[in-house]
């Protein structure tokens, strides 16, 4: 299951959705919006995806995770829009035979996700300022 | 259309309502998911605007208006459009110039859907005819591929859409470029360097996708692509340098 949605993400639907009798672990990961980061305070984040190459890549994704791993089930679900503190803006959820592969499989889904699929953030910085966080263009 | 839209906007007071509504008429059969898309991204970026596309100096549809205003259609005179809305609130108007009529075609009569569908439906033997150069008993496909045209419609256009910090900075959700004929990536970010000097250096970081996928500079762009620009995604706290698709560092 893949999802890139405007509403919360029910944490608990996604991982129940990978469980299964053929698995014997099932690895969750929630990215939730943090307040500090380094010495400045976060007022809300948004997202911006681009809906249609989002959703290919993350099918890409789970297709060379499932060749890597002996995976059960896998779920994804990215939030678009705006979020705030606390709330949960992505969740990665794998179920494998053992937990070596379900932890490994999901950080791997976790970090290559953030790498390669077009989903953007802005920081709504506490002091009214805004920026969108796109790594290697130095502060803007 | 008044009590169609009255109803409409009543239907919406009696549940919970939007931050804004688009007006999308159904006898405008030219309005693209694009444009649909592109006018919702301009009344994200402005709130308050009514945003209206507009072609050739003509204003089109579909229109955003901010959900504030709406109630005030019940209260418009029964004799006016809800363009007197419009013409209200004109300071709040945002247009946005569309590169093709497709906002402000509207069908009112069979004549003009015979029309419609003869200008946008004519095969292309047709359409080398309608254009001079036209195919006596020559097989028109292998005409087409002779000179190298394409049929009108769509002929070496390619929309790119623009994302995240992009179009903040060009101040749009797309823009249509005509490319020459087998243009590269590279072809188009120097179209895209000449048509949108706003982007700067943001334009030299970013990826560019076709059709939904990375592409590199040496990589083919056929008319009628869906091609964007990417700007570096989020990346996390750790995650520095990387860019999109480069795999060196897994």
């Amino acid at each position: 299951m893949i999802v890139i949605s405007e509403a919360p993400i029910d944490h608990a639907a996604v991982t129940d959705s990978v469980r299964s009798n053929l698995a014997g672990a099932v690895c969750s990961f929630l990215g939730t919006v943090r307040e500090i980061t380094g010495d400045r305070r976060t007022s809300f984040l948004e997202y911006e995806a681009y809906p249609a190459m989002a959703q290919k890549k993350l099918a890409e994704l789970e297709q060379q995770a499932r060749a890597r791993w002996p995976i059960v089930e896998l779920a994804i679900a990215h939030r678009v829009g705006r979020l705030e503190l606390g709330e949960i803006s992505v969740v990665v959820a794998v179920s494998c035979p053992h937990r070596r592969h379900a932890f490994e499989a999901c950080q791997w889904l976790m970090d290559t996700l953030k790498q390669v699929v077009p989903i953007w953030k802005k920081e709504q910085w506490a002091d009214g300022s805004e920026e969108w966080v796109h790594p290697g263009l130095g502060e803007t | 259309m008044r009590d169609s839209i009255e109803r409409a906007v009543r239907v919406l007071l009696a549940g919970q309502t939007p931050d804004w509504v688009l007006l999308v008429p159904g006898d405008s059969p030219a309005l693209s998911a694009n444009l649909v898309a592109n006018v919702i991204e301009q009344a994200r970026l402005a709130p308050d605007a009514i945003v209206i596309p507009v072609h050739g100096g003509r204003r089109g549809h579909p229109v955003a208006f901010p959900w504030a205003l709406v109630p005030e259609i019940l209260d418009l005179p029964s004799d006016v459009g809800v363009n007197a809305l419009v013409a209200r609130h004109r300071d709040r108007v945002v247009e946005i110039e569309q590169p093709d009529d497709s906002p402000t075609i509207d069908l009112d009569t069979p004549e003009d859907w015979e029309h419609w569908q003869s200008r946008n439906h004519a095969p292309p033997d047709q359409v080398q005819d309608a254009k001079g150069n036209g195919s006596q008993n020559s097989d028109p496909t292998e005409e087409r591929l002779a000179t190298g045209s394409t049929p009108i419609a769509t002929g070496g256009k390619v929309t790119v859409r623009l994302f995240a910090l992009a179009r903040q900075l060009a101040g749009r959700g797309s823009i249509v470029l005509a490319l020459p004929e087998g243009a590269t990536v590279a072809d188009l970010r120097e179209a895209l360097r000449r048509e949108l000097p706003a982007l700067g250096p943001l334009l030299a970081r970013a990826m560019i996708a076709v059709n939904e996928d990375y592409a590199g500079d040496d990589a083919p762009v056929p008319p009628g692509t869906e091609a964007a620009v990417i700007p570096p995604v989020s990346g996390g706290g750790d995650a520095g340098e990387h860019r999109p698709g480069d795999n060196s560092r897994r």
